[in-house]
């Protein structure tokens, strides 16, 4: 009864001045909502992107320019988008030397902006392989077919396009609604002007949910050219990555031993590159939410602080409005620790009602940015626990000092007070 | 007869500053047995509130022995003070000391939740002990709704809440009409009839007239008990 009459005075105290209490719990309200919808961003991202990793595929190793620390998760970007060091003779001598890889392909990025019916077609991936590469990452065709390894010996100039791709070639030029096997259909023969060249299409992948994000482009967003024409036309050399397709799922950890061994030896035994599996960039990864993650517990604890601040003055303030009652109280015969119990509980609440409007907020927020920003929002049981323990924590934390102010009054003077 | 309380020797000292110090009690000696209607009178700064305080646990003596319903209050700490004014005292202020939020109802309540009742005999309890000072019909008023002489109506009804066996008042018609003072004093012969000893602080003689004995205070001595 003690307990619940407890929170019945808490609430009463707080209806009984609103807005007052509507300003201490701003604090409050603005750390948790911070907190959640940060998590939920964070574990919207996360989940998404662990998919979309996920479907890189257990078996593809990957090796990529300039040196990436993966146990620290510290890298240089740069070192990534820089000048490649990697050339086709790496591709080549893996294929040889490492028996555990199947196949591999290289792969070129194009700084070319393709046209199409003399439209430039923006925020596209074009790039360069061999026909090996629609065998590694295993993406179907909507329409049409795979470049064949004859097409790539005789250099012919011939595009297959991404899902994604496809759709914003389309927009582009007609208006009107298709779906993305008319859109596919319609391309196929079609001409894609890109490095001064026509080239034919001659097929369109599907597309794929769980597709690797690039910013404003996917891995939907491909260009898929022959390597040899997109040598033969700008005279380069270098390989951007080189995707590697294992031949069993358990060996990956020995294939990325050997082909770094092998790489290593063709760089004249320096180590300027990478090689990753998939479980190394979900590490890297991790760890780049790891970071997040800090960076979101210290804003918490920061607006945490001045929320448990705004409690502990307005608390203080409280105790010595209501000494006189407080004097009383304890002459019909409240202890000490009725007192502070009772104090925290109004310290606490304050608190809790701010965690819960927080939340309430948070979630309110996921829902639109979801649907406006188009970011994935996931609001979990998890981040309502630790809001609400966190706000608990708060009330209690910030609410001893002024309680206990308020149990060490001597009751006669209290009830002097005026 | 036994005896419900006894005070041997008891001084209490106000330390203001080092030089400065007010001795409010001087080596009091009072017993008073269960059951009987005690009235203090004394004039003003004679130390008659100081007095009901050390008697009602509210207060620490400087020195001297209180023993209250067996206990001495020297072997007690103040969780167990706190439990002796909760269950065996009941305070009735000159200024009511409601709290102003709560209905007359909910102010009578609030020693049976210390009190851990079980909720539904302490309301039950409370509904009655506001039918028997008069104020059936006020239950839900708030203290501002209420006159003065309700207000301490509403006061005595708290102090009975846990049944105490001893009631001290300080002046609890020193802020009444002589009217309202007359219907308390009734009310506090009505629970003298119920078997509790009574304490009233009073400076007015007509009250005190209703008492058994008077014990009268100057300086902080008792100078006619
Ligand atoms: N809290 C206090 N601090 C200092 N002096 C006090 C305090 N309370 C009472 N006194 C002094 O003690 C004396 C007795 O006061 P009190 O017991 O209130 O007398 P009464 O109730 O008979 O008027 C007075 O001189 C008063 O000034
Ligand atoms: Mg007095």
């Amino acid at each position: 009864m003690l307990f619940i009459e407890n929170i019945k005075f808490a609430f009463t105290a707080l209806f009984n001045s609103k807005v007052r209490s509507l300003l201490t719990m701003l604090g409050v309200i603005i750390g948790v909502f911070s907190v959640s919808i940060l998590m939920a961003i964070g574990d919207g991202l996360k989940k998404e992107f662990g998919q979309q990793i996920q479907e890189l595929g257990s078996n593809i190793v990957v090796v990529t320019p300039g040196k990436i620390d993966i146990e620290s998760g510290n890298f240089n970007p740069s070192a990534s988008f820089g000048v490649s060091t990697l050339t086709e003779s790496d591709a080549e001598k893996i294929l040889e030397e490492v028996d555990l890889v199947e196949k591999n392909a290289p792969m070129t990025l194009l700084s070319a902006t393709p046209k199409y019916d003399d439209h430039e077609i923006l925020n596209l991936l074009p790039m360069s392989t061999s026909p090996t590469y629609f065998e590694i990452v295993e993406n179907e065709l909507a329409a049409g077919e795979y470049f064949t390894q004859q097409e790539f010996e005789e250099k012919q100039r011939v595009v297959v396009l991404g899902g994604g791709a496809a759709k914003k070639i389309i927009q582009n030029s007609e208006e009107g609604e298709q779906t993305d096997q008319e859109i596919a259909q319609e391309l196929i023969g079609k001409k894609l002007t890109l490095l001064g060249e026509d080239f034919l299409i001659t097929g369109v992948l599907k597309i794929r949910e769980e597709a690797l994000n690039f910013g404003s482009s996917d891995a939907n967003d491909v260009i898929v050219t022959p390597r040899s024409v997109a040598k033969e036309i700008t005279g380069e050399d270098v390989v951007y990555r080189i995707l590697n397709k294992i031949k069993s799922a358990e060996e990956v950890e020995n294939a990325k031993n050997r082909i770094r061994e092998v790489v290593k030896a063709n760089h004249k035994d320096v180590e300027d590159f990478s090689v990753l599996t998939q479980e190394d960039v979900l590490n890297v990864f991790n760890s780049f939410f790891s970071i997040l993650t800090q960076a979101v517990l210290s804003i918490a604890a920061i607006s945490l602080i001045v929320g448990g601040i705004g409690i502990m003055n307005i608390m203080l303030v409280s105790v010595t409005e209501r000494t006189k009652e407080i004097g009383l109280r304890k002459a019909i015969g409240a202890t000490n620790g009725n007192i502070l119990v009772q104090f925290l509980t109004e310290a606490s609440t304050l608190s809790i009602v701010g965690g819960i409007i927080g939340i309430l907020c948070a979630i309110g927020g996921g829902i639109l940015i979801q649907k406006f920003a188009n970011i994935p929002t996931i609001v979990s049981w998890k981040s309502f626990i630790i809001a609400f323990g966190i706000s608990v924590a708060t009330g209690i934390i910030f609410g001893i000092m002024p309680a206990s102010k308020a149990a060490r009054k001597h009751p006669i003077e209290a009830l002097r007070y005026e | 007869m036994s005896e419900i309380l006894k005070l041997k020797n008891v001084s209490k000292t106000y330390r203001l500053t080092k030089q400065n110090n007010v001795e409010a009690l001087k080596n009091i000696n009072i017993n008073i047995n269960k059951g009987e209607f005690v009235a203090i009178m004394g004039p003003s700064g004679s130390g008659k509130s100081s007095l009901l305080h050390v008697i009602g646990l509210l207060d620490k003596p400087e020195s001297g022995e209180i023993v209250i319903d067996d206990h001495n209050i020297a072997d007690l700490n103040s969780k167990e003070m706190a439990r002796i004014r909760l269950k065996t005292i009941g305070f009735v202020f000159q200024t009511f000391n409601l709290l102003p939020r709560l209905s007359a109802f909910k102010n009578v309540l609030l020693p049976a939740i210390y009190g851990r009742q079980p909720r539904g005999t302490a309301k039950e309890r409370a509904k009655q002990l506001l039918e028997q000072v008069g104020l059936g019909e006020r239950m839900k008023h708030k203290p501002n709704e209420l006159s003065g002489g309700e207000k301490q109506r509403v006061a005595i009804a708290r102090a009975l809440t846990n049944n105490p066996t001893l009631i001290l008042a300080d002046e609890p018609t020193g802020n009444l009409d002589s009217h309202s003072g007359k219907e308390i004093m009734k009310i506090f012969k009505q629970l003298q009839k119920e078997g509790r000893t009574i304490i009233v602080v009073t400076h007015d003689a007509e009250i005190a007239k209703e008492a058994e004995r008077i014990i009268c205070l100057k300086d902080g001595k008792i100078v006619r008990s």
